[in-house]
């Protein structure tokens, strides 16, 4: 039971400090919000607050958990005394019994459901993934790891922040019962929306909608970040509606706030302080004024996250955008092949399956709205009243990141005002709202769920309370939904602390205390990608000559000056004099655009490491080579897998300083290859610091390793349910 | 056509039509009764009850067709599970709505007929029809489609006479169940909802007739159709014509080339008939029947033309009961409007001669539908003794499968083992239609139990 109480108290002391900070927050502000909405607000205005200062500490690498308990509880002691100085606040207009006993009902089941579900070990596969796989690195260094390559670590980490409080008293399920306190604060903010602006039934209709939603419920128990994503973005939402009403410059301040912790939670609600600058601006008076006291308190939140990446990779909006601020960490190349995979519907046959599926079914778009939200079109009817307007217009730009990813999940910050629209498009009609309420909560219950759904759809599909109250040992627990979760131990017996592994998909690297590059996540791992797949996918098989008449140049270089999608891609720069290559020295100067990071990959006389443009085919992509001392060449070799739509052209470095084309003639030819190309790729993955393989059975490479693990040189270490661990020799 | 009584319950003295409504109504229902408790299982209930009531959830949602009324098996998986698995228990709620159904058919006679002939003439024509005496008891969703829109129509014409919002409710939801009872009534529940939602449109009522039918349909469908396949919806008769002549033999028991034009000729001349009293008499209170009724029945068979040409979909057959009620009470309305005495009188003969003929074939016993499969539970019970508790393979005629099913579950023998391979491998009992006959012959099987329909051979 310590256990137990260690994580309830990491996550309970978590929420009070938020609470603590946003009382605070609401106090200085001096603003004048109804009891109930007061202690929400202030619990999300103060969750992104916490998240601030955590950056800051993690910035400057003191996140420790005596700096969270003292400075935590200062906080809260500050705000309790603040607290009792305060007049009491006023109740929201009130609302029938009859209507309030169902909710509280409902909400209650759906609440001891979720609580224990949320209790349990982490199972998500992204909680246990990266979002608590950085907690656990920031854990580990005290703040930021600066050393670690992954594109999910240069992501905004406002919630993460959060969890790194919790985690330092409880644990992966400390941190999840964080992200299970703003999945509470969200329904209940809906009723107080309801309540203030006259729509209270269509606002306990909505949080039900809204809480039992499986997607919705099956996130909130995760230690993910949609749920708070979506609560900060419905409370700016809710506080520029009472912005509306009252004019308080003061809450202008606390929706800045709001703003910026929307986009320092996850990068999908960068839209939110865009809308709410609109929305303010809509006021003719004071209009640069309001623009400010938005703009400035959002900026602040918003500025560790970009600041941050600006510093440390060149790239204030990593891992995107890396066209336009090219940068070592992450290729433009990988940016857009990762967005073009979210972005697709996957085993979609017409478009009318898509409702479908995120009302439904769920198996393709991984998660559930559950069926009532199939009435979204008649939310339109809500098109008479101004809030409904409002509502549908809010719905529109937060459900535009759904667009950029297919999940389910993506849709959920549009999910609060859909569901406020159907409530009050159907608010007239007698006992509608009860009926669908009560049927939504009916058929979204995991049981019955589970009667409908696809079977593989993500989803809440048992009551763990044994493994929540840790009656039963974690492990087989964590195991019988995480099956890789079997290679922890071999892995932290076989792998020495310190090394780092090699896996093509991700993994649970909350629970693995060894570092793992993934492939698609950073430079390094699309780098170790290339190398293991070259003996199979691309062997550099072909030559490229370019031969001219003898010149004496000091730099020499292969243009492109073609389109294509195709990477243009050089495993070795080969510059020759009557037939014989010219030796190269540690003087050569050789670089490349774009992606001239890894430039010497085509000078290093490996085949299985290469240099590639990482990006589609375009003029002006160049490889080259500077010469210390003017020297006689003839030809030009590029051993290479070639990409066909290209046009290269050889050209040379006059005296003058000026780059003159000489040829774009070419004979390809298929060189005479050699051998040993496994033990090559195995040679350079310990170059790189990578000893250690996590393989699925379905990799590429999985076969030609098992077939030939003597010329790759591994030894196998362990498997679990068909990933293996292999040890390269 | 006027209500003649503004209050529809019980008047202080009975009169003899009214007492005799009520014996036949008594009567029926407990005819009813028994033919719920005694009849064998039809193939329809057995296949409803193998696919979609016995299976757990999951499976049973898995897959959709048009066999499947929704409501039907909704209510029969609660009756199924509360009680016993029985025919009666299976047939259930297919027996209350029967109740429900007579008792809508009776107050609606004796609020717009009057307490005479011409109400219980009504009363005999709306519940005397075979087809109709089936859906009182048989575990289908025809009967409580059958009250549903019953009630709905009624509870739209007491609205018509004094405004109700909570009737109109009601009818709305009533209107709903219909569709979800069987999506036969899809045509003729629209037209209900279109032509009543025009009336007080135009009377100036607010109301949410067409909200609270869509919502109804919305929870109670949209699970089960989830994984509803076209191609297994379009299952019916291929023309309008076809589908009157379907209903024409079902009624009267036989099916001549000269009834099914007749039949197509007075559907045709009722509908016309209707379309030029609605118009006429548009805009009278005290004609709602008249106009209401002279709507619907045109404006249903101008749906199932749309749908069919635009959607593909097939004409009801067993479904197509609705025209009954929707028919019976046009002519009537019609007739009685004329106020000429002769043609009552040829009417009310017309009638009675009517219901003679209904009475004449009145399905006492079997189910019209399925009359080869009367013999299912004898079969069942001789099988369940020779069989005992030992394990056995059956070989079912792929007709008699679900009736075999059905009563595997219902003996719980779950030691017959049906296979669906050929008859033509050996087995230690056959279960054979007429069609499989000749295997008996071949194979030199000895019959233990024989009908009309079924065999059982060893």
């Amino acid at each position: 039971m310590r256990e137990v109480a260690d994580i309830l108290y990491g996550a309970a002391f978590t929420v009070a400090v938020c609470l603590a900070l946003g009382s605070l927050l609401l106090q200085r502000l001096r603003l004048t919000l109804y009891r109930g909405e007061a202690a929400l607000l202030g619990f999300v205005s103060g969750a992104g607050c916490l998240g601030f200062l955590m950056a800051i500490l993690c910035t400057l690498h003191v996140a420790r958990k005596g700096v969270f308990q003292w400075g935590g509880l200062a906080v809260v002691v500050l705000a309790i005394y603040q607290f009792r100085r305060l007049p009491r606040r006023r109740s929201l207009p009130a609302i029938s019994f009859s209507w309030l006993v169902p909710f509280y009902l409902i909400f209650s089941a759906y609440l001891v459901y979720y609580f224990f579900n949320a209790l349990a070990p982490e199972i998500s596969p992204d909680g246990s993934g990266y979002h608590l796989g950085n907690v656990v690195r920031m854990w580990k260094a005290h703040g930021f790891d600066w050393h670690y390559p992954s594109m999910y670590a240069y992501l905004s980490q406002g919630t993460e922040m959060l969890f790194l409080c919790a985690f330092a008293f409880g644990r992966h399920s400390a941190a999840a019962l964080v992200h299970f306190a703003w999945l509470c604060t969200l329904p209940l903010l809906i009723v107080c929306w309801g309540r203030r602006f006259h729509h209270p039934k269509a606002g306990i209709f909505a949080a039900i909608l809204i809480f039992a939603a499986p997607v919705i419920g099956k996130d909130g128990i995760s230690a993910y970040n949609d749920i708070a994503t979506a609560t900060l973005i419905y409370a700016v939402f809710y506080l520029l509606k009472v912005w509306d009403e009252e004019k308080s410059t003061n809450l202008l301040i606390l929706i800045g706030i709001l703003s910026g912790a929307a986009y320092a939670t996850k990068y999908t609600a960068f839209l939110t302080l865009p809308f709410a600058a609109l929305w303010v601006l809509r006021t003719p008076a004071s209009r640069l004024r309001h623009l400010l006291l938005v703009a400035l308190p959002a900026l602040l939140l918003i500025a560790p996250w970009t600041l941050r990446n600006s510093f440390w990779l060149g790239n204030p909006f990593a891992p995107f955008f890396n066209s336009l601020f090219p940068n070592a960490f992450y290729h433009p190349g990988m940016e857009r092949i990762y967005a073009e995979t979210l972005k697709h519907y996957t085993g979609i046959q017409h478009n009318w399956q898509i409702p479908l599926e995120l009302t439904l079914r769920g198996g393709l778009v991984s998660g559930i709205f559950g069926p009532t939200f199939l009435l979204a079109p008649l939310a339109l009817l809500a098109l008479r009243l101004k809030s409904g307007r409002q509502l549908l217009l809010a719905a529109l730009v937060f459900a535009f990141p759904a667009y950029l990813n297919s999940g389910t999940r993506f849709l959920i910050p549009a999910a609060p005002f859909v569901a406020l629209a159907i409530g009050i498009a159907f608010a007239e009609v007698p006992g509608a709202l009860p009926a669908l309420a009560l049927f939504h909560a009916f058929v979204c219950w995991p049981a019955v769920l589970s009667t409908y759904c696809d079977p593989w759809n993500w989803r809440i599909s048992e009551f763990p309370y044994r493994a929540a109250l840790r009656k039963e040992p974690s492990y087989p627990f964590i195991l019988k939904h995480i099956p890789e979760f079997g290679l922890k131990v071999p892995i932290e017996l076989n792998v020495p602390p310190g090394e780092r592994i090699f896996s093509f998909a991700g993994r649970p690297e909350a629970y693995i205390d060894r570092e793992i590059i993934i492939s698609y996540e950073s430079t390094l791992g699309n780098l170790a990608q290339e190398i293991l797949w070259t003996p199979q996918a691309h062997r550099p098989e072909h030559a490229q000559h370019f031969k001219f008449l003898a010149v004496t140049t000091r730099g020499v270089r292969v243009r492109n000056a073609a389109y294509g999608t195709e990477f243009w891609t050089v495993a070795e720069f080969r510059l020759r004099s009557q037939g014989r290559e010219v030796p190269r020295t540690p003087g050569w100067r050789v670089s490349a655009s774009p992606n001239g990071w890894e430039s010497p990959l085509a000078f290093d006389n490996s085949y299985t490491t290469r240099w590639s443009a990482w990006e589609n085919l375009a003029p002006r992509q160049r490889i080259q080579v500077e010469l210390p001392e003017p020297q006689t060449l003839d030809e030009v070799v590029l051993d290479c897998a070639p990409a066909w739509n290209a046009h290269l052209q050889v050209e040379i470095l006059l005296d003058s300083g000026r780059w003159v084309p000489i040829t774009d003639t070419v004979e390809t030819a298929l060189a005479d290859f050699p051998r040993g190309i496994r033990r090559s790729a195995a040679r350079d993955l310990k170059a790189l610091g990578l000893r250690y393989l996590l393989i699925n059975q379905g990799d590429m490479v999985y076969e030609d390793m098992r077939k030939y693990p003597a010329y790759w040189g591994i030894t196998e270490l362990s498997e679990a349910n068909g990933t293996h661990l292999f040890r390269l020799d | 056509m006027e209500p003649t009584s503004s209050d529809s319950t019980e008047p202080v003295s009975a009169s003899r039509a009214v007492i005799a409504a009520r014996c036949l109504l008594g009567a029926l229902l407990a005819i009813s009764l028994v033919r719920a408790m005694t009849q064998s299982v039809t193939p329809g209930e057995a296949w409803n009850f193998d696919r979609f009531v016995a299976p757990p959830w999951a499976e049973a949602l898995s897959r959709f067709d048009i066999n499947n009324h929704v409501l039907n098996t909704l209510l029969v998986r609660i009756s199924t599970a509360r009680f016993h698995l029985t025919e009666l228990s299976l047939r259930l709620p297919s027996l209350l709505a029967g109740a429900l159904y007579l008792l809508a058919v009776y107050r609606l006679a004796r609020r717009w007929f009057g307490d005479g002939l011409p109400f219980l003439s009504v009363i005999g024509l709306l519940t005397l029809n075979p087809l109709v005496v089936d859906a009182l008891s048989e575990a289908r969703g025809y009967g409580l489609a059958l009250a549903a829109w019953t009630w709905a129509l009624y509870l739209i014409l007491e609205s018509t006479q004094s405004f109700n919002r909570r009737n109109l409710n009601l009818a709305g939801v009533c209107l709903g169940l219909s569709v979800v009872a069987s999506l036969a009534f899809a045509a003729c529940a629209v037209a209900l909802l279109l032509v009543s939602t025009v009336w007080f449109v135009a009377e100036g009522r607010r109301q949410k007739l067409p909200q609270l039918m869509f919502l109804t349909l919305f929870v109670l469908l949209i699970l089960p159709v989830n994984r509803a396949q076209w191609a297994t919806l379009a299952v019916g008769a291929k023309s309008l014509g076809r589908a009157l002549d379907g209903l024409a033999d079902l009624s009267l028991g036989t099916s001549h080339e000269i009834l099914h034009l007749g039949g197509r000729a007075a559907a045709v001349a009722a509908a016309l008939a209707g379309l030029v009293f609605c118009v006429r008499y548009w805009r009278r209170r005290e004609d709602a029947l008249l106009v209401i009724a002279g709507a619907i029945l045109p404006l249903s068979f101008v749906l199932l033309l749309l749908s069919h040409d635009y959607l593909h979909t097939p004409f009801p057959q067993q479904g197509a009961v609705f025209l009954v009620p929707m028919s019976m009470l046009l002519v009537t309305s019609i007739i009685l409007k004329f106020r000429m005495k002769a043609a009552q009188i040829t009417y009310l003969v017309l009638c009675a001669m009517l219901c003679a003929c209904y009475l004449a074939i009145f399905p006492f016993g079997m189910y019209t539908a399925a009359p080869e499969f009367a013999g299912g539970r004898t079969l069942a019970k001789s099988l369940r003794q020779k069989a005992g508790t030992a394990n056995v393979r059956l070989g079912v005629s792929l007709d008699a499968e679900p009736v075999v099913n059905y009563y595997r579950w219902r003996y719980r023998q779950s030691n017959w083992q049906a296979e669906r391979k050929p008859l033509t491998e050996t087995y230690d009992y056959y279960v054979l239609t007429p069609a499989d006959a000749a295997l008996i012959e071949q194979r030199h099987l000895h019959v233990l139990y024989r009908d009309r329909g079924l065999t059982l051979a060893q």
